[in-house]
């Protein structure tokens, strides 16, 4: 059963009282809150997301509610609450959707040290994995959602998890966040894209999120190795251009990107060193989302030996 | 071996380097600190020697001279020389008590 199938009544109800217990990638995340806008949120944008019923076993116990005292009433704000504890600074209640997502990225890269947590979008098509690695504003989140709508896979926005003992990537499948101006570029980019909200004056611009594709969703237990590792830098006008990255350059780049290789030592060498050993390493620059998307459909195959399996 | 009166260098005893070499680039993880560097070629095989046995900046010149096929002159020395107080700031590399 699906978290759609459940009916926006039902669903509202759920999470105001023991809350839907939602598979997202390898995890299980139990959501509650009593907030009209989430509720309407996690039915748009967690519809095809399996519900499970593990006897209330969650890896995430998430809930958003207005915290208690004066805050409740006067420029009232919203809470995070993971495993019953406040565990963000509050929001203002207007932004309880942006926090939710922001949670949940949080919960992960906090506590997910099984994998290798890399702070980059990943994407695949016919079998192989892309990661896309970039500084705030260097075009992450758009061109992986161009991708998107364009035959690749969504393994996820924000945080690529790697295997370390076979690297292969698991896929993590949530909406697609979308900041400021790349929220019109993807409307224009393609009309049928599902962005009914956005929220402005956060601490990164205009927000909004992009529903997952429901391929993506469903096929969130099918893992695959990287094939290549790409560096964006978005400049407005710029000729889309990439060249190859040597792989020491690539590994420092990388490491620099992961939320958690200080802390795996030298297995998260280890793991970095060969997923760099096993992909082509770019440096991309680009400002055309179709140019871009026509030189991500020419990425050489990789080697089938360094492909992983 | 160092000649007598040299200042000596050696890798820092509790170091247990992790090393990836492609194409001159040399990146080396060291767990002891938890830091990873990323070191040129001449850097790196100067480093490399060190963990094979303690040398002064001579000594260190003349064998990474023959790994790099680089001819040993003033330049390499001095080079050498200021690896060896960047590879100790980092931590990798230490005098060896006279």
């Amino acid at each position: 059963m699906n978290l759609g199938d459940l009916g926006f009544e039902n669903l509202r109800q759920q999470l105001r009282h023991r809350g839907v217990f939602v598979r997202t990638g390898p995890f299980v995340c139990h959501l509650r809150s009593p907030l009209c806008d989430v509720a309407e949120a996690i039915d748009f944008a967690y519809a095809d997301f399996p519900l499970v019923d593990r006897g209330g076993f969650a890896d995430f116990h998430v809930r958003l509610a207005r915290p208690p005292g004066l805050r409740r009433w006067v420029r009232p704000q919203v809470q995070f609450y993971l495993d019953g504890r406040a565990s963000l600074k509050p929001f203002p209640v207007r932004l309880a959707v942006p926090m939710l997502e922001w949670g949940l990225n949080w919960c992960v890269a906090s506590q997910a040290h099984q994998y290798m947590m890399i702070h980059a979008a990943a994407l695949e098509r016919d079998g192989h994995a892309v990661l896309l690695v970039g500084r705030p504003g260097a075009g992450k989140s758009t061109l992986c959602a161009a991708l998107v709508f364009n035959g690749w896979r969504l393994f996820s926005d924000e945080i690529a998890l790697v295997r370390p003992d076979d690297l292969r990537l698991v896929p993590l499948p949530r909406p697609i966040s979308l900041k400021n101006e790349s929220i019109e570029v993807i409307r224009r980019f393609a009309p049928g894209a599902r962005i009914p909200w956005q929220w402005e004056d956060t601490t990164k611009g205009t927000v909004a999120h992009l529903a997952p594709p429901t391929d993506s969703v469903l096929r969130a237990d099918q893992t695959a190795p990287a094939a290549w590792v790409v560096f964006l830098d978005y400049q407005p006008d710029a000729d889309t251009r990439s060249r190859r990255l040597p792989r020491g350059t690539a590994l420092m780049r990388l490491a620099r990107n992961a939320f958690n290789y200080c802390l795996l030592g030298s297995q998260g060498f280890e793991t970095m060193a060969r997923l760099i050993e096993s992909s082509a390493c770019y440096e991309f620059r680009y400002s055309d989302l179709n140019k871009a998307i026509a030189r991500f459909d020419t990425l050489p195959q990789p080697d089938r030996d360094h492909a992983g399996s | 071996m160092a000649a007598p009166g040299q200042t000596t260098w050696k890798v820092i005893d509790a170091c247990e380097f992790r090393w990836r070499i492609w194409d001159n680039q040399f990146v080396v993880y060291n767990p002891a600190s938890g830091d990873t560097h990323l070191l040129n070629q001449v850097a790196g095989e100067a480093l490399r020697c060190l963990q094979e046995a303690p040398a002064d900046a001579a000594e260190l010149t003349r064998r990474v001279a023959v790994r790099t096929d680089i001819q040993v002159d003033a330049q390499l020395l001095a080079k050498i020389n200021d690896f060896l107080d960047e590879l100790a700031e980092l931590g990798l590399i230490e005098l060896v008590p006279s």
